[in-house]
């Protein structure tokens, strides 16, 4: 070709190349959209906090009056989701007696926000359930476990000294005290322990776990910016996970704490 | 200090670099891209005869990237569940279970097409006998891969494939233990898992093998024109006669990816859109009832499509093919004989002969294959599911098609060497009449304003896409399917025709497919 023809042809290459450009923009704008849209999972949570009754791993419903006071043993359940383990426990003094947890006002230290902690349940007004998931980084039960208030335990080494009666959490040391609704003990964590408000059927003996008080559980949506309207009611709980039941909540036992004897 | 003056003329210098900035000639610099060691073609292959294998490699990549999708959803411990979730509520789980189904099909489909292809032109022959020995263990795995994905849906044709698989293989020597491989001892969690184990093993099976088999055709590069030797075997290029590999056959290749992926989306898209129950459930594009539900009785026992033959086979009711033995056996023969034919086909078959009627023989067992075992054994299990054939009704419906295949190759062969014989042995190479310069700046013309009204279109398909996801519901789906099913066959036309405008066939005045001779 001659030269003169090559300067036309270099336009209309030049042309072609453009539209191509933008065909192949359009395509990848029309095509990558469902893509994302594929590799996104639905959202699988809840609308709103369920009652599940707690039984044990064959199915029966577990009797309040049952579990052992001073807690030693690992007793785990899930709720409201199936990766939202909870410890259920029923607090004693030293002499193995059930001790009468009273509602208290919980204080958020990193925002100041506060909230009632209901307080125990059961005949003893004793048992109680927060969760397994320390505040400060995640760390879950059991390292993140309960000490408890009787001479065959060890204490929690902790900041401020060895205490007994405390859930301690082994990864960064931080301490919450389950007879005032899991409140910050020690650091590094900065929120409370959120508690599993509990519900108990004096004519049965069974309990049922009704909702969540607290800060959101670590991990899930908003847990990490406590607000006071959220540390009332911290939905971000029912996000993130898939459902821990419709009816029910299986209390799994993983055996004795190793701190006790 | 720069003077104004010369920031200026730095600026115009800057300003002027980046017009003349080529950035796929850079790409292809720095990529080393016109030195890549693949061969090119020449112009008269890019034409979709030449590109059977492409297409079905391409389909192949579309099971791969929805597979690998799929999988982030698949749970073996509930696998009719999950797959019923993501159809209901995953965005465009429906579209993504329904392509790679359907992606399935056209991938079958076009490995047959592939294979019968390559028989007819006889490109099995010499020095080609490994790479069609490789690619009929790779069809062999292709539906095996199938299987093993049908099975994974866990509904009641999915749960019968597997009863059936299980029972035929009961009746093979050693049987228990191959159950106990493909399916595990026993338990729904350890079968599911394995099956999907299976379906993805196979799958990396089958990518290294395609590699393999690239990397033969890349040895002799693509088969020309039997007519460039007067139809004898060996076929072969000239090496450095070939164009480039890039980009014309980057563009074709691209161009073909896109074509076929489109028709992968566009089927089951038209499918879903059909109201439910009107399409048979052969070919429904959404899993069947759970086997435990009542409607799962209502539903005949059918196998996947193109095991259809090999299950009427299982049902002629000879009596040697009866009882658990019998039914192992009439699988082995109906599908295993046949396998091991073409498996075998360029070891028997070694003459240099390439023209179909030259070698009549193996031409007459091919078309056979192809209609009577292939397509009539199915169509007749399809009309006829579970419904045993007594022997003489099969030799009635599978003889006089027999006897047509045998006695019109062999009337076609006669009047065939009768005309080349006349016309001074093989037939004669005819130049298809080299196309002046003048029409090829025509063509090209026209080829532009196609090209620009197919961009057009690509633009406006992506503008009704936006309007329709902003408020996007699951019952769009389909539509949605349909124009990027649509875009992708434009996407691919329009890569096409800039490799016909920018890479146009030299005007030659003997033509393209002349060459040897």
């Amino acid at each position: 070709m001659s030269s003169g023809n090559d300067g036309v042809d270099l336009v209309r290459r030049r042309i072609i190349k453009a539209l191509i450009t933008i065909a192949g923009m359009a395509l990848l704008a029309t095509s990558l959209p469902p893509v994302i849209d594929q590799i996104i999972p639905p959202e699988m949570g809840l609308k709103a906090f369920p009652r599940l009754l707690l039984v044990d791993e064959n199915g029966n419903p577990i009797k309040a009056s049952q579990i052992p006071v001073n807690t030693q043993y690992v007793l785990r359940f899930y709720y409201p989701l199936s990766n939202e383990p909870n410890m259920l426990l029923n607090l004693g003094n030293e002499n193995g007696e059930p001790v009468e947890v009273p509602p208290t006002t919980v204080v958020v230290p990193q925002t100041g926000a506060t909230y009632t902690f209901p307080g125990g349940v059961g005949p003893s007004k004793s048992i109680v359930a927060f969760s397994g998931i320390c505040q400060h980084l995640g760390c879950e039960m059991p390292l993140i476990s309960f000490y408890p208030n009787i001479s065959t335990c060890q204490p929690a080494v902790t900041s401020v000294g060895n205490i007994k009666g405390v859930i301690h959490c082994l990864c960064h040391g931080s301490t919450y005290d389950p007879y005032r609704g899991g409140a910050v003990v020690t650091g590094p964590t900065v929120r409370p322990l959120p508690a599993v408000v509990l519900e108990w059927d004096p004519s049965t003996d069974e309990l049922y776990a009704v909702k969540m008080i607290g800060p959101v559980i670590y991990g899930h949506p908003g847990f990490d910016t406590p607000t006071p309207d959220t540390v009332k009611n911290p939905t971000g709980d029912l996000q993130g996970g898939t459902p821990a039941g419709t009816t029910n909540t299986v209390v799994s036992n993983l055996g004795k704490l190793t701190q006790c004897t | 200090m720069a003077s104004p003056r010369d920031l200026v003329n730095r600026i115009n210098r800057l300003i002027k670099g980046i017009k003349d900035f080529d950035f796929w000639g850079w790409i292809g610099e720095r990529a080393g891209l016109n030195e890549l060691p693949l061969m090119g073609v020449p112009d008269y292959m890019f034409r979709l005869g030449y590109w059977t294998g492409g297409m079905a490699a391409a389909a192949f990549f579309w099971q791969l990237i929805t597979g690998l999708i799929l999988l982030m959803y698949y749970e073996p411990s509930n696998p009719y569940g999950s797959t019923m979730d993501l159809i209901n509520t995953t965005m465009y789980g429906k579209l993504l279970l329904a392509s790679h189904l359907y992606g399935a099909y056209v991938m079958i489909f076009l490995v047959f097409v592939h294979m019968f292809r390559n028989y007819f032109v006889g490109a099995y022959k010499r020095p080609r006998e490994l790479q069609w020995m490789l690619g009929v263990i790779m069809g062999a795995i292709t539906l095996g891969i199938g299987f093993f994905g049908y099975s994974l849906v866990g509904d009641t044709l999915s749960v019968d494939g597997v009863d059936v698989a299980k029972g035929l293989l009961q009746g093979v020597p050693g049987g228990s233990v191959l159950i106990s491989i493909f399916f595990g001892n026993g338990g729904e969690l350890q079968q599911y898992t394995r099956v999907l184990a299976w379906h993805i093993t196979l799958a990396g099976l089958l990518l290294l093998l395609l590699m393999l088999h690239l990397g033969l055709a890349e040895q002799h590069g693509i088969m020309p024109s039997p007519r460039t030797t007067g139809y004898r075997a060996p076929v072969l290029v000239d090496r450095r006669e070939m164009p480039p590999w890039w980009p014309r056959n980057f563009l074709y290749m691209v161009a073909v990816l896109f074509w076929t992926w489109g028709f992968i989306l566009i089927i089951p898209s038209v499918l879903l859109m059909l109201p439910p129950g009107s399409i048979p459930i052969l070919f429904s594009p959404t899993p069947g009832p759970p086997p435990t539900s009542p409607a799962a009785a209502t539903i005949p026992p059918y196998p996947l499509w193109f095991f259809l033959n090999i299950y009427k086979i299982v049902d002629l009711g000879i009596p040697a093919f009866q009882g658990t033995t019998g039914a192992a056996l009439a699988a082995t023969i109906g599908g295993g004989i046949p396998l091991i034919f073409l498996f075998l086909l360029p070891l028997l078959d070694r003459s240099d002969k390439l023209h179909p009627l030259d070698r009549i023989g193996y031409t007459i067992v091919m078309v056979w294959l192809l209609v009577v075992w292939l397509v009539l054994l199915s169509v007749l299990g399809a009309l006829t599911p579970g419904v045993i054939i007594p022997v003489n009704i099969a030799a009635i419906i599978v003889l006089p098609p027999t006897v047509v295949i045998i006695t019109g190759l062999y009337l076609a062969r006669r009047t065939w060497v009768n005309s080349t014989r006349v016309g001074n042995g093989v037939s004669s190479v005819k130049g298809s009449g080299g196309i002046a310069l003048r029409e090829i700046v025509i063509r090209r013309a026209y080829a532009t304003l196609v090209l620009i009204v197919l961009t057009a279109v690509e633009v406006a398909i992506l503008a009704v896409f936006w309007r329709i996801s902003m408020n996007m519901s699951i019952k769009m789906e389909p539509v949605m399917g349909m124009l990027v099913g649509v875009a992708m066959v434009v996407f691919g036309e329009i890569v096409a025709l800039y490799r016909y405008i920018m890479y146009p066939a030299p005007p030659s005045p003997s033509g393209g497919v002349s060459k040897g001779s």
